[in-house]
């Protein structure tokens, strides 16, 4: 009998240096602690993590460029700067980019237009922030645009923080929509989604930074969206307008025509969801937007990557989709009133 | 406000700690205790404020009800009164939009019943106050004090989805002064078992719903399923459930343990029975107690022949299936356990002796049981009893073969599914459970089943160390980044 590996679990052929790893290992790890010291530990362990992970979070999100979408804002917020006499702004989500060419929208509406798309991860906060950045132009229409499912979804209130241009801008939220706003942030930039892509990216083992192209995020491969269930009347969140209320309050004391319009959606979700775009429509018309009911279906043979996403391919066609949709509800050169 | 959330992790479980052990420590136990008090009345009512006056008035009523049946002669009929006013509330929150729908249904009244918000917890509430009332009927009870009674009902680790605690189980320990000072082996213990129940919540049970919820979804739309779907969602479902309820149960017992309280088992890894009877006796062990306790036994139990115990039996589960739902595949899931019961006590009757103790046997059993119980998943999870013919239908074989395109489009991930479905399954059989860990730190009030001496792994038990103390450090952190996906309690709902 073997007497060498006196430790119980041992295999007896295992290499000398693997044995005295493993023996190392047990006297480190094995060693008692207190329960008072146990419990330090332990906690220390956790909270000291949950703080690195943090600070990698708030670094990735705004001193690199590792949170993904924020490549897409920090693009249209760009624009924002550089804008001159633009008439209708585009605010929405990934359904409008994929969808909306502003040159040519501008070009069949006569209407100086710009496409300040974000992802419905930045919901009507998003958009609501995207507008106020661009204020000093003599804006007469914005376009809303969201996909269809938007309602069904909670309020984005960590698309609010990720937009802001100003901690100050937080006093404009009541008590409730700033911790919520704070937690949400929290939440996004604690979530092991973000850790895992954060480490991965720094290791260099997988792709995060988005690629902007036709003046929206790279598509990936087409999908095949059927499947799917249609949506439903009780999915809807009345709370989803929070912002969007906001966003209204904002241009109708700046005298702006606000339209609402729905993104683009596979034709066999369109089809399935009929009571809730109903409700959805009531909802928005309550709300006092100008909206348009109207529902712009994608064919199978359209769709990009996703049930809401246009191939590449057809971004015009849509565009002149949405103007002749559009075109009639907004205010176009001289049909305000001079000085206003 | 759920455990796995950060609202309770970093706000309301550091400041109710806190200002239990400051007032704890000073020798004012009363104060503590209505402390503890209020801090779980807080708790429930962040779900829905309007629904407080339901738990309260709940208390107040049970209390005095209990206190007159001690003093009265008249004790049955204020303990049937007061059980009868208890199951009138279950039933009307529960159950009333249930029977006015299928009595609609049935008789075309043209009834429009009001929607019914089922208030958070009750089923577990009115149990723990049912079985107060009859032992108080019995002399079983002592003369608590108001204090401790609402403590009992109320103490938020158990307060929402269970353990369904005995009121034997908690006075004694309200009653000792050692339990409100801060003691760091218990401090120790309760956040080593609670960070278990975190990490089979969040990391295990919530992955597994993803794969899961579409399945049954989809089946609910009657959508075809492939035989590789269906048995992917119904194992994922299967083992989503068990670590998302032994995960709650796990953490129930770890936070209580914060506090110097042990709480009763209410899992004994129960996909490892060798047979439906010894699930049962695995599986929600609580509540297993109070049927048996409340139901099967006054029902006449064994008592009364063979016959009368095998439909006592599936009169018990029937009643089980539909407490945990106002819903027909509830009480199919019920009835068809009724029924595994009642082969279950046949077979052990009539079966032939050498069929029985083998090294084969033993997993043949083992197997079917767990087949057995799967199946019967589907009932209970399925949002039809059409989504549960198309799941159960794919998994006898009547589906088509690899994926369909339902499953390419929004199950691109099968084979993470199945890499987790593997990883529970090998946690669910293999390993000791939470308690069997812990079980150096007596983590509940009954000493936890020794492991199998035949386990490789039987000599996986938590110590006190540095190693231990890191591993749970680091499950924690790791669990707390999960907790952002969201993802309610199943048992929330029951």
């Amino acid at each position: 009998m073997n007497h060498s590996h006196d430790k119980p679990g041992l295999p007896e052929r295992i290499p000398r240096p693997l044995v005295g790893a493993w023996r190392a290992a047990r006297r480190v790890f094995g060693r008692k602690l207190g329960p008072r010291r146990y419990f330090v530990v332990s906690m220390a362990t956790a909270f000291g993590l949950l703080f690195a992970i943090s600070a990698l979070g708030v670094w990735s999100v705004f001193f690199d460029e590792l949170f993904g979408y924020q490549i897409l804002y920090r693009h249209q917020e760009e624009k924002t700067r550089g804008l001159h006499n633009v008439e209708t702004v585009f605010v929405g989500d990934s359904s409008m980019g994929n969808s909306i060419d502003a040159e040519l929208f501008s070009e069949l509406t006569g209407s100086p237009s710009v496409n300040l798309a974000l992802t419905g991860l930045y919901g009507y906060a998003g958009a609501y922030n995207m507008l106020k950045k661009v204020e000093k132009n003599p804006v007469r229409n914005v376009v809303v645009m969201s996909t269809l499912d938007t309602f069904s979804r909670g309020t984005s209130y960590g698309g609010y923080l990720l937009t802001i241009s100003d901690i100050a801008d937080l006093e404009e939220l009541d008590g409730e929509e700033r911790s919520r706003s704070l937690a949400a942030f929290y939440s996004m930039i604690l979530s092991s989604g973000n850790f895992k892509a954060t480490i991965k990216s720094l290791l260099g083992l997988g792709k995060r930074r988005f690629e902007i192209v036709s003046d929206y995020i790279e598509q990936g491969p087409p999908i095949d969206p059927r499947g799917p269930r249609g949506l439903k009347p009780g999915q809807i969140r009345r709370e989803k307008q929070r912002f969007l209320l906001k966003l209204l309050d904002f241009c109708r004391e700046r005298g702006i025509n606000v339209i609402h319009a729905h993104g683009p959606i596979y034709e066999g979700m369109a089809r399935e969801s009929g009571d809730y775009i109903d409700a959805v429509n009531k909802q928005l018309n309550e709300s006092g937007v100008i909206n348009v009911p109207d529902i712009t279906v994608i064919p199978l043979e359209k769709i990009g990557d996703s049930a809401d996403h246009v191939a590449p391919a057809f971004k015009q066609e849509y565009t002149r989709r949405y103007a002749a949709l559009l075109a009639s509800r907004l205010e176009i050169g001289d049909s305000r009133p001079a000085g206003d | 406000m759920l455990f796995s959330s950060y609202v309770f992790l970093f706000l309301f479980l550091p400041l109710t700690l806190a200002g239990f052990f400051v007032i704890g420590s000073r020798g004012r136990k009363e104060a503590a205790i209505a402390w503890l008090v209020c801090a779980s009345l807080f708790f429930y009512a962040w779900w829905k404020p309007a629904y407080l006056a339901i738990i309260v008035c709940s208390m107040l009523f049970n209390y005095a009800m209990g206190r007159l049946i001690q003093k009265s002669s008249r004790g049955r009929f204020l303990m049937l009164s007061g059980v009868a006013a208890n199951l009138a509330l279950l039933g009307w929150y529960k159950y009333a939009g249930f029977f006015a729908v299928n009595l609609n249904h049935a008789l075309g009244l043209g009834w429009n019943p009001p929607e019914i918000l089922l208030p958070l917890a009750i089923s577990f509430f009115t149990f723990q106050q049912i079985a107060y009332l009859v032992d108080c009927h019995h002399d079983r009870s002592g003369e608590y004090a108001f204090s401790h009674y609402c403590l009992f009902v109320t103490f938020f680790p158990q307060l929402i989805a269970g353990p369904i605690v005995h009121h034997r189980e908690m006075m004694p320990q309200f009653e000792l002064g050692a339990a409100f000072r801060l003691k760091h082996d218990d401090m120790a213990a309760g956040f080593t078992i609670f960070t278990f129940g975190l990490f089979k919540k969040v990391i295990v049970a919530d992955g597994l719903a993803r794969y899961a919820n579409p399945v049954f979804s989809g089946a609910g739309d009657g959508l075809a399923l492939s035989v590789l779907e269906a048995w992917g969602g119904a194992l994922a479902y299967t083992f989503q459930l068990y670590f998302d309820f032994s995960g709650y149960s796990d953490m129930a017992i770890g936070l209580a343990r914060l506090f110097g309280i042990r709480l009763p088992e209410n899992f004994n890894s129960p996909y490892q029975a060798a047979s439906i009877i010894e699930f049962w006796r695995r599986w929600h062990i609580t509540l297993s107690r109070f049927l048996r306790d409340h139901i099967y036994i006054p029902l006449g139990g064994n008592r009364k022949g063979e016959t009368r115990r095998y439909l006592n039996v599936f009169a018990t589960m029937l009643l089980g299936g539909l407490w945990h739902g106002a819903g027909w595949t509830f009480v199919a899931w019920g009835a068809l356990h009724g029924v595994y019961l009642m082969m279950n006590h046949a077979w052990r009757r009539f079966a032939v002796p050498g069929a029985r103790g083998s090294a084969v046997a033993g997993v043949a059993s083992r197997v079917a049981t767990f087949l057995a119980v799967v199946v019967a998943w589907v009932l209970f999870r399925a949002e039809s009893f059409a989504g549960a013919v198309v799941v159960l239908r794919a998994m006898a074989g009547f589906g088509k073969p690899g994926f369909s395109e339902f499953s390419v489009n929004h199950l691109a991930e099968w084979d993470d599914a199945f890499g987790l479905i593997g990883m529970a399954a090998g946690i669910a059989w293999l390993l000791p459970n939470t308690q069997q860990i812990m079980r150096r730190s007596r983590p509940i009030l009954t000493e936890p089943e020794a492991v199998s001496q035949r386990s490789p792994f039987r000599e996986l038990v938590h110590s006190q160390t540095l190693g231990w103390s890191l591993l749970t450090g680091v499950v924690f952190a790791y669990s707390v980044i999960g907790v952002s996906k969201g993802g309610d309690f199943l048992y929330f709902n029951f």
